[in-house]
């Protein structure tokens, strides 16, 4: 077992700043934590926990205020409860953190309620992010579900290191992000699925929905569908210098690993498994990965990855 | 007052603080130093992994559920084998300055007795902790810690092994836990550790599943703490007349938890599932712990072991 030299993970009490419901039962969370800000690197996660709630009569006005109003109310006696893993989402040069989620249990519907001003426990940032020394000439973003939202960051990065992007969304539900209508038609898919992202397209990215439900200007299907007609119509001479990254479900993750492999694309995936201490502590949460040997071993998601090789998963290991 | 004293001394187990990281929530020590803040020198000792003869890969997933204020775990003891835990985890750990304590498993006798042999070599450990509750594969499964003669098996031959100091750790899912203290001892433990995991199942109503890859798992956290203080309060009982000491555990996520596991007989407490929702439990126990220490004009912790007055 090689140690190899890790970020400081922070553990912080992070003032909620901002929380906004969006459609489809998602929650955008805005909390204080400079160090985790600077640091960040998309794909990497931070774990966060309620410790107790407040109440308080209005917003904030400042971060001054929130420090102002902790002096003479401390927050009260936790319920016990493990951190919950969370992409970031955006991060912010004044030291804001996002995360982007959807209320799906206990966690995330305290999360949701969490009051202006009170304090999350935070650790920060864990794990591997995806790996950027060689940003490519265009990347494919392939979503599903949540998974835009670690995947926002990610194309804010590629963005600003000159990578084209093209970004690939698949939704059973509503999307918590602006939606609106192009007038450009891409080539890959009928004239008619010009809905975008507003928030992908300000980056330039060339953008496109799938919804499992039929719904205007979305592809009915899923995004492994975008993914294999974009795959299917790219010349063969113009896959280099292409890569493809994913963050979603994990029958689609097996499915994008496989196109990515027959049409000989690199790809990357961030993988989810329910977590213990999320430090690479407990053993909790692992998955199959393929060593050097060609063996598969159980490899820690948390710090390992939480972002893999695609080729390297071991994705029949699971159902 | 002045600083009341913090170092215990558990049958040769030399601690500067009473406090010991629980076996399987720590790996081998090098991973909560990556959190800002963290010290392994803030630790009295830390019990490593469970680890057996062979490699083990561990349970299929999810291994984890959280549970009312606790939470199951099925890990399955993964760990790489105890050759390639004294050949290159051991070496590294020698850079802090903490004790150390190898936590053992296996599923017969022999190899508990052979992972024993494996960590005597090590000059890096400071003690042995059995853990009794493994199931015994020639017995059909049935834990070690179950029965008092199996229990004494086990203890008896890690004595044969290792000649430094030795705890047996005690599992809860028994009728009654005094008759496998009485025989730890008995068969050569030094040291009495208790509460391990109590076993337990969650069900995905959705799904009518297991929640846990492995069916069932082991219950930890705030949850057994009651569980387990009332057990080493029993334990106590027959442990110091015979002079053993006591390693309570079970739920402690503050101060005031290791407090009432000292009041109940515990010469040293561990800390294991508070560390993942609060990896800055450490510190803040031991701030607490002194300044309890100091309130109560008690100037060694050592006098605060078991002055639990009954009704
Ligand atoms: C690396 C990583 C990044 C993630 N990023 C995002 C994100 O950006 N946006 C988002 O909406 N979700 C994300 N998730 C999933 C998110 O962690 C879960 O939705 C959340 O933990 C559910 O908590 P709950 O209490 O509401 O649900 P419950 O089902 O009540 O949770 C019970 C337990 O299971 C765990 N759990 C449940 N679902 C998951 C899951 N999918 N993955 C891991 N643990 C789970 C919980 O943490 C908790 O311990 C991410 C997961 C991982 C591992
Ligand atoms: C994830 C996890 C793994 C564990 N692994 C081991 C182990 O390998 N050996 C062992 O003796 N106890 C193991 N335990 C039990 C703990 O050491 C401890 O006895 C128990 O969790 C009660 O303490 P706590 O409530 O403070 O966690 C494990 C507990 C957890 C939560
Ligand atoms: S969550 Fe504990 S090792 Fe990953």
């Amino acid at each position: 077992m090689e140690v190899l030299p890790r970020n400081t993970i922070h553990h912080l009490r992070c003032p909620v700043l901002d929380v906004v419901e969006l459609e489809g039962g998602h929650c955008r969370l805005r909390f204080h934590a400079p160090p985790i800000a600077r640091s960040s690197i998309p794909g990497q996660f931070v774990n966060v926990r309620l410790p107790g709630r407040i109440d308080r009569p209005r917003a904030f006005d400042s971060y001054a205020d929130v420090v102002e109003y902790h002096k003479t109310h401390p927050v009260g006696e936790a319920p016990f409860l493990l951190a919950r893993p969370f992409g970031v989402h955006r991060a912010g040069a004044d030291g804001w953190v996002e995360i982007l989620f959807k209320v799906v249990g206990r966690g995330t519907r305290l999360l949701a309620g969490a009051a202006l001003g009170s304090r999350l426990d935070v650790l920060g940032s864990i794990g591997n992010g995806f790996n950027l020394t060689q940003p490519p000439q265009t990347a494919v973003l392939v979503a599903g579900g949540t998974g835009i939202a670690p995947l926002y960051l990610l194309a804010e990065r590629l963005h600003r290191a000159g990578s084209g992007l093209v970004v690939l969304v698949g939704t059973g539900f509503a999307l918590p992000m602006t939606l609106s209508d192009s007038d450009e038609v891409v080539h890959f898919l009928d004239k008619d699925v010009t809905a975008v992202i507003d928030e992908y397209v300000d980056l330039g990215a060339v953008v496109r929905i799938a919804t499992i439900e039929p719904r205007k200007g979305c592809h009915t299907g899923t995004s492994v569908d975008l993914l294999s007609q974009y795959l299917q119509a790219l010349p063969p001479g113009e896959r280099a210098g292409k890569a493809i990254f994913s963050c979603g479900p994990w029958a689609m993750q097996a499915a994008v690993a496989g196109l990515a492999a027959r049409y000989a694309m690199p790809c990357q995936v961030l993988l989810e498994e329910r977590m213990g201490c999320g430090l690479g502590a407990c053993m909790a949460c692992v998955c199959k990965i393929r060593q050097e040997t060609g063996e598969y071993k159980y490899k820690r998601v948390c710090v390992d990855g939480p972002v893999f090789d695609a080729n390297d998963v071991g994705w029949e290991a699971r159902e | 007052m002045s600083e009341p004293k913090l170092a215990v001394d558990l049958a040769g187990l030399e601690m500067h603080n009473p406090l010991i990281v629980a076996s399987g929530t720590f790996a081998y020590g090098e991973e909560f130093i990556n959190v800002g803040g963290f010290k392994n020198e803030d630790i009295g000792a830390i019990a490593l992994k469970g680890t057996t003869l062979e490699p083990r890969e561990g349970n299929a997933t999810p291994r984890v559920a959280e549970t009312a204020s606790g939470m199951l775990n099925s890990i399955g003891l993964q760990n790489p084998g105890a050759d390639a835990v004294v050949r290159d985890v051991l070496p590294r750990l020698r850079a802090f300055d903490t004790r150390l304590i190898a936590n053992i498993a296996g599923g017969t006798v022999e190899e508990y007795r052979e992972v024993a042999r494996r960590f005597a070599r090590a000059p890096e450990l400071d003690a042995i902790e059995v853990n009794i509750s493994c199931p015994n594969v020639r017995r059909g499964g049935a834990a070690f810690g179950a029965d008092p003669t199996a229990a004494a098996d086990v203890v008896a031959a890690v004595r044969e092994a290792w000649g430094g100091p030795l705890i047996a750790k005690l599992t809860p899912n028994v009728t009654d836990i005094a008759p496998i203290a009485a025989a730890c001892i008995d068969a050569g433990a030094d040291i009495l550790s208790l509460i391990n995991t109590l076993r337990g199942m969650v069900i995905d109503t959705a799904t009518r599943r297991p929640v846990l890859g492995n069916n069932f798992g082991g219950l930890s956290g705030p949850a057994v703490k009651p569980v387990a203080i009332l057990m080493v309060h029993q334990v106590y009982q027959i442990a110091r007349e015979k002079n053993v000491p006591v390693i309570g555990m079970g739920g402690i996520a503050g101060a005031n938890d290791a407090i009432e596991f000292i009041i109940a007989g515990a010469s040293a407490f561990s800390v294991g599932t508070a560390l993942f929702w609060n990896p800055s439990v450490c510190r803040q126990i031991i701030d607490g712990l002194r300044a309890y220490l100091i309130e109560h004009e008690i100037d060694d912790v050592s006098k605060l072991v078991g002055t639990l007055k009954t009704n």
